[in-house]
């Protein structure tokens, strides 16, 4: 047996563990055909049409860039990246490439931890692997999913990123192809290597139709003078969101930068947060969290940030904004310190959009609607500086919509 | 005309407003009265603020205006600067006036505007009133008289805690604007008499308008207070 199907092995008992609330009857759920694909897509587009989202990102955020002769295309691009240092495969094709992976796969993802580690270890199904080598800095945002054949198709797909020693990386997820059936599920599962001195940016955004299940599964070690910079931006939740990304601080001098939006929509449950771990001195680790939950929907937030040693900085903000009666927020956000001699900080608020605010608006002209869509606007704006253009665009158009209802 | 007949206004269930009577034409007007005696309240019911109960009649130059929400009055050219106006995160103060500005057709220079009201340049790239002095709270309210260019202006409070210098600038705006606006000035101090002359002074007290006159009642109220006007 192969080294990649032997770590499969290990997750067998995955029905015999503990499942994580909201609980998912793991047996039944479907994995999409190709035809089923083709069936989402359709009704993913009319939902990007209803959004009024431009011709040319809808292509990218329905993977439909992803056709015969744009392969040959991003071919190429991954080619010269190749050429510069920086390697970008499909998962199933990496693992045969590259023996050494297995000295990364499967390494930070805790396999029997609960049901859903279990079953995405068990049935995992390509994903995405980048390898930036040794002083390899790539500045420009890399879509890598779209570079890639197959991998936005996979619904238990586990991605890889390596950066090494002195490197730098910024990629960018577009909510993955729809490829998506009724009552499905999407475990993702990711593991980031942040080595010395290297920066990795890594901006996400999910958008999910209403009935789809998904729980990305993250994992993040960051050495001596490495930053990690994630952004995770949920729209819609589909039906339930879950995403606990664990980071840990390994080396001196390392800093990590989390942003998360949520705008959460219909009757979605969206449960976020952030665990970081502070396992060196002299690190420092922030947290910004903006919420705003419209329609039923009902979102928590949490993470911890966890002062082990002397010197941490640690500095979590969490926010929250609630349109209409129905929608419910709620956020936990927690520090723990194991010594006196750290910094660590929160701050959050949940509440209605301020109808001060919101009259004071009025009263220089605007309607109440263009006055809610400002704030909210402006609320999210924080968490949202340096993400790429279409992803904003995109959130725009969500809080358009939400403001439309308030 | 500004013309209001017979306005009460409720707050949470409390009257504070108990029928009041007021006219203004172009020029300037001060409104005077203890501190809770309902100014703000009378400025917030003009501009539409829903959270108020309010009944009574506003007509601006003749049309009606009480029914409508806030933005058809400031469409119809009504302003009103806050005495304390909200902190709005994550707008620039620019991005706001511009786009307000673009609503309402018109195009002003707003760094120009930003000078002549004593604002640095710089504050207009920071989020709405987030972390401004007083000072530069009242000047951005300013700034979008000047911006705005209304029928008329009712300004809460735009003299209270400014420097001389500002003062001397507010006195300017006024007179520059008394001619094509009507300006209800909403003031606890005579300060702004060195600059410029109200036509008209209102005394608000209790919820009702209890006395008017010229601008000496200013000076009579300095010297010896509101129980002269109010039993
Ligand atoms: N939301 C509220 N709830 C209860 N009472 C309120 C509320 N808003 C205003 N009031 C009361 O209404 C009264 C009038 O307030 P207003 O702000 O109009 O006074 P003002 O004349 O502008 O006073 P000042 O000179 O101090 O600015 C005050 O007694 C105030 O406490
Ligand atoms: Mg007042």
């Amino acid at each position: 047996m192969n080294w990649w199907d032997e770590v499969r092995e290990k997750a067998k008992d995955w029905r015999n563990l503990p499942m994580p609330e909201p609980k998912l009857d793991l047996e039944n759920m479907k994995i999409a055909s190709k035809e089923d694909i083709e069936t989402a897509r359709k009704s993913a587009e009319e939902i990007l049409e209803r959004l009024g989202i431009g011709d040319e990102e809808k292509d990218m955020l329905l993977g439909r860039t992803v056709q015969e002769n744009n392969q040959i295309v991003y071919k190429a691009m991954r080619e010269g990246l190749e050429k510069q240092g920086v390697i970008i495969e499909e998962m199933n094709l990496a693992v045969k490439r590259f023996p050494w992976l297995k000295d990364y796969f499967f390494k930070m993802l805790p396999v029997n931890e609960n049901a859903l580690t279990a079953y995405h270890t068990k049935y995992w199904d390509n994903g995405v692997f980048v390898h930036v080598k040794n002083n390899v800095k790539s500045k420009s945002a890399i879509h890598a999913y779209f570079l890639l054949n197959e991998s936005s198709f996979a619904q238990t797909p586990h991605s890889i990123i390596i950066a090494e020693e002195n490197s730098e990386i910024h990629l960018v997820e577009g909510c993955s192809a729809p490829s998506i059936v009724e009552n499905a599920l999407h475990v993702g599962g990711t593991e980031i290597y942040v080595g010395k001195n290297s920066k990795v940016f890594l901006t996400k955004m999910q958008n999910w139709p209403e009935y789809v299940h998904t729980r990305p599964l993250t994992y993040a070690r960051v050495e001596k003078g490495g930053e990690l910079h994630l952004v995770n931006i949920v729209l819609g939740g589909g039906r339930t969101t879950v995403e606990h990304p664990r980071i840990d601080i390994v080396g001196e001098n390392a800093k990590v930068v989390v942003r998360e939006v949520v705008l959460s929509q219909k009757n979605a449950i969206v449960d976020l947060g952030t665990y970081i771990h502070h396992n060196a001195e002299n690190t420092s680790s922030q947290i910004i969290s903006k919420t705003v939950a419209t329609d039923e929907s009902r979102v928590i937030t949490r993470g911890v940030i966890y002062g082990h040693k002397r010197n941490t900085k640690g500095y979590f903000s969490c926010d929250g904004m609630i349109l209409g009666d129905k929608a419910k927020a709620e956020t936990y956000p927690g520090l723990a310190a194991d010594l006196s001699d750290l910094q660590l900080n929160h701050e959050a608020s949940f509440g209605k959009v301020a109808e001060k605010e919101v009259t004071y608006l009025r009263t220089r002209g605007f309607t109440e609607e263009e006055a809610v869509e400002m704030i909210l606007k402006g609320f999210v704006s924080p968490a949202l500086v340096d993400v790429p253009l279409e992803f904003r665009v995109e959130v725009e158009k969500i809080i358009e919509l939400a403001a439309k209802g308030f | 005309m500004l013309k209001i007949t017979n306005l009460k206004a409720k707050v949470n269930g409390k009257e504070i407003l108990k029928g009041i009577n007021l006219e203004i034409d172009k020029g300037l007007y001060f409104l005077m009265g203890p501190n809770g005696a309902g100014k703000s309240t009378l400025a917030r019911a003009l501009s539409g603020d829903p959270s108020l109960e309010v009944n009574g009649e506003i007509t601006l130059d003749n049309k009606k205006i009480s029914e409508l929400g806030p933005e058809d009055r400031f469409k119809l050219g009504l302003f009103m600067g806050y005495q304390i106006p909200p902190e709005i995160k994550g707008v620039k103060a620019r991005t706001l006036l511009e786009k307000a500005l673009e609503k309402h057709g018109k195009r002003v220079d707003l760094d120009e505007l930003a000078k002549m009201v004593g604002l640095s340049p710089g504050i207009l790239e920071r989020d709405v009133n987030v972390g401004f002095s007083g000072g530069e709270r009242k000047k951005l309210e300013l700034l979008q008289l000047l911006a705005f260019k209304p029928r008329y202006a009712i300004l809460d409070e735009p003299d209270s805690g400014v420097d001389m210098d500002t003062l001397r600038k507010l006195g300017g705006v006024l007179n520059s604007c008394k001619d094509a606006c009507g300006i209800l000035v909403i003031t606890h101090t005579g300060n702004l008499l060195k600059f410029t002359e109200p036509k008209k002074v209102f005394i608000l007290a209790n919820g009702r308008i209890v006395s008017e006159g010229g601008p000496e009642l200013v000076s009579d109220i300095e010297e010896r207070g509101y129980s002269m006007v109010i039993e």
